[in-house]
């Protein structure tokens, strides 16, 4: 059986459409109740840090919120950018969310990118890698014993306990974000027996491949893969941008506010680059429309038995969850809500 | 007179499970709402035999969305991490409280800055360089800060080609308040006059005596003046154990057995030096625990004679229950706050006479 959450809030107020965060953030919480009633999975929040914009830096505290709003929807990080953070304090966070929900907390968590957060920080972004490793290993302890030690390159702690102690046993579930050079992270993934979420550009080919890393690496981990997938300990998502509409026709008018933010993000962020290794940004328009092509493209956009066709494909390819990325900056919320009306009345069953 | 509610510090007291306690804290915060308190309160403490809450910021945030008017008060202990961190979440938190949260930072235990690799010495420094950074980035522009434990941003910009040039950050979202009105939760005289030399407000905690309380409120007021700030309009707010009966054996019987834990608890993480032996030697001066009567009178004591102008109540303890706590709240509510909010009228008006 597939599951549907909805992506990704990040409370952003852009050049498109500015507003102030308060409305925002009242938004997400109605948002989420609207979801919980439409029968969703889950809700996922987004995290950057230092964006002109305002996107959300502390997911976990927006959970805080979503948890006292609602009942059984589960609400879900995607993805807290791990390595930029303070392990501790990252566990006992997701541990305080997930008793205020009831143990409806998910928690995804990847590298991150941008150059600028780490400097921000004070960190380094080649120490990604290690840190998220040594901080997937803290978690684990933090989470599921009493008092525990750890001594890494980037972390030391010496027989603590922290509290309270998540709801859900041994902890809430763990998705693993990945880039689309998904590999290191699936197979870090297998190995802590966590799930995954790759991101909306990989094809159902690229899926299928990601889902095999995984369970090679979780075999060869001592994990029961089986097991970890039948009780979905340990999902295999995917975050697939996505947009459903009547007709056809009247789905495609969504890409407008895709190509915005797209462009936006992409040119602002600077993490293109071009043949020579330089960045790019808005002063070389032409790399960065096409870059922005090459993603729109992908997306799942049009009439429900469009998108049913179009997810079919991850769904052979072992793929269990789906993360519906609908929250386009920009879009009205009566659009919004339409959308995921449709989401959940007619491509969600067929999925069941 | 103002009134706040709380800090919940929401450790296990071997009956409740940890999901209750903090229901029963959300439903207490929207009661205290439409009895009239001006504030809840959320504490923070890390790594507790009690098994405390150790994210305020979370927690609070759960309080803001079911309440629409009292301001949400965060406990938070800024030594223990990178300023930024906090920065962040307070952002966020007064954005989904709509403009109504403050902080009340803490320097932490020693249990706490050994837990974090913090050193004891470091904790002073620590303390007013987190707070320099808290204030800079919720500052309305971008901002570097170069500092004795943090460098901001990092200076990791060589050899990242997307980051060149880069030497400023600015922390989004801004909080929805202009400012956000940062308390000093701190009992050493450090605290005191770095509250004054701020310009913050001073929390008395629970722990202070009455005679510590005024004591400490007027080395504020003397450092404040000498700061060459004004006093009219600040804010003297004292966190007090506080609960109300039917009579004064009631009150005391229902609480004396959670008070007692606390406080044996406090004294196990180093905050207070002696083993609490008795409930009479702890309580004198200290609590605020009795019938309205004596609730109202203490109150006014430490109106006039300690210069406190915002008492924190904390009323839920182990082991009284939420329906008992609930109702205390409610009494309060009704039969003390409206002698203070009222009282320039005859006692005949604003005394509530029966329950």
């Amino acid at each position: 059986m597939m599951e549907f959450g909805l992506g990704l809030w990040g409370m952003q107020a852009t050049r498109m459409a500015p507003r102030h965060h308060v409305n925002l953030y009242r938004e997400m919480i109605e948002d989420c109740q609207y979801a919980e009633e439409l029968g969703f999975h889950s809700l996922w929040l987004t995290e950057h840090h230092f964006w002109y914009d305002g996107y959300c830096p502390s997911l976990i505290v927006g959970l805080g919120a979503l948890a006292a709003a609602t009942t059984r929807i589960k609400i879900a990080t995607g993805v807290v950018l791990l390595p930029m953070h303070d392990p501790v304090r990252v566990a006992e966070q997701a541990a305080v969310a997930d008793v205020l929900s009831n143990g409806r907390a998910l928690y995804g968590f990847a590298n991150g990118y941008r150059d600028v957060e780490f400097d921000g920080f004070g960190l380094r972004r080649k120490d990604r890698g290690a840190r998220l490793t040594e901080q997937f290993g803290i978690l684990k302890q933090a989470w599921t014993k009493d008092r525990f030690s750890f001594a890494g390159k980037h972390f030391n702690y010496t027989d603590l306990s922290i509290t309270p102690k998540p709801l859900q046993k041994p902890h809430p579930p763990v998705f693993v974000g990945t880039s689309p050079l998904y590999g290191p992270a699936v197979q870090r993934a297998g190995k802590f027996g966590f799930g995954i979420l790759v991101p909306p550009t990989l094809s159902p080919d690229q899926c299928h491949d990601a889902v095999r890393i995984w369970e090679k690496a979780a075999r060869e981990a001592g994990h029961d893969v089986e097991m970890l997938r039948k009780e979905k300990i340990a999902p295999m998502g995917v975050c697939y941008d996505l947009w459903v509409d009547e007709t056809n026709h009247k789905a495609e008018g969504i890409m407008p506010n895709l190509r915005y933010l797209y462009r936006e993000q992409l040119g602002g962020w600077r993490f293109l680059v071009d043949a020579e290794g330089k960045a790019v940004a808005f002063d070389r328009p032409d790399i960065l429309n096409s870059a922005v092509e090459s993603v729109v493209t992908t997306a799942a956009i049009g009439s429900p038995s469009k998108v049913i066709r179009m997810l079919r494909k991850y769904e052979e390819a072992g793929i269990d969850f789906f993360c519906a990325r609908v929250r386009w900056d920009s879009t009205p919320r009566v659009d919004l809500h339409r959308c995921i009306r449709l989401l959940a009345k007619e491509v969600m069953p067929a999925f069941a | 007179m103002r009134f706040g509610l709380g800090p919940y510090e929401l450790g296990a007291d071997g009956s409740t499970p940890p999901v209750e306690s903090y229901e029963q804290m959300l439903e207490q915060a929207g009661h205290a709402e439409e009895l009239g308190f001006d504030s809840v309160w959320v504490g923070e403490n890390h790594f507790t035999a009690e098994g405390a809450c150790s994210s305020s910021e979370t927690a609070a945030a759960a309080v803001a969305v079911r309440t629409n008017a009292v301001r949400v008060g965060v406990f938070s202990t800024v030594t223990l991490t990178n300023p930024l961190y906090i920065a962040e979440d307070v952002a966020v938190l007064d954005s989904i409280a709509n403009g109504r949260v403050i902080v009340a930072a803490q320097k932490g235990t020693a249990e706490e800055l050994r837990g974090c690799n913090v050193k004891a010495e470091d904790a002073e420094s620590r303390f007013v360089e987190a707070l320099q950074v808290m204030m800079k980035a919720w500052g309305p522009t971008s901002f570097a800060h170069a500092g004795q434990h943090w460098k901001l941003p990092g200076k990791n910009l060589k050899g990242n080609p997307f980051a060149e040039g880069v030497n400023e950050i600015n922390v989004t979202p801004k909080p929805a308040q202009l400012v956000v009105p940062l308390w000093i939760a701190a009992r050493d005289r450090a605290g005191v006059e770095q509250a004054a030399r701020f310009g913050f407000s001073w929390v008395a905690s629970p722990l202070d005596t009455f005679a510590e309380v005024k004591a400490k409120n007027e080395l504020y007021r003397k450092t404040l003046l000498a700061s060459g700030r004004m006093v009219e309009g600040v804010l003297f707010p004292a966190v007090r154990e506080l609960y109300i009966g039917e009579s004064m054996k009631e009150a005391r019987s229902d609480v004396e057995q959670g008070v007692m834990s606390l406080y044996q608890s406090y004294h196990r993480r180093g905050l207070l030096a002696e083993a609490p032996t008795s409930f009479e030697a702890l309580a004198r001066d200290r609590f605020i625990i009795g019938d309205v009567d004596h609730v109202a009178h203490e109150i006014q004591r430490y109106q006039r004679e300690a210069g406190v102008n915002y008492i924190i109540c904390r009323m839920s303890f182990a082991g009284v229950g939420h329906s008992k706590t609930m109702a205390a709240i409610k009494f309060f509510g009704q039969a003390v706050v409206p002698e203070f909010r009222m009282a320039a009228f005859p006692s005949e008006i604003r005394k509530r006479t029966r329950l």
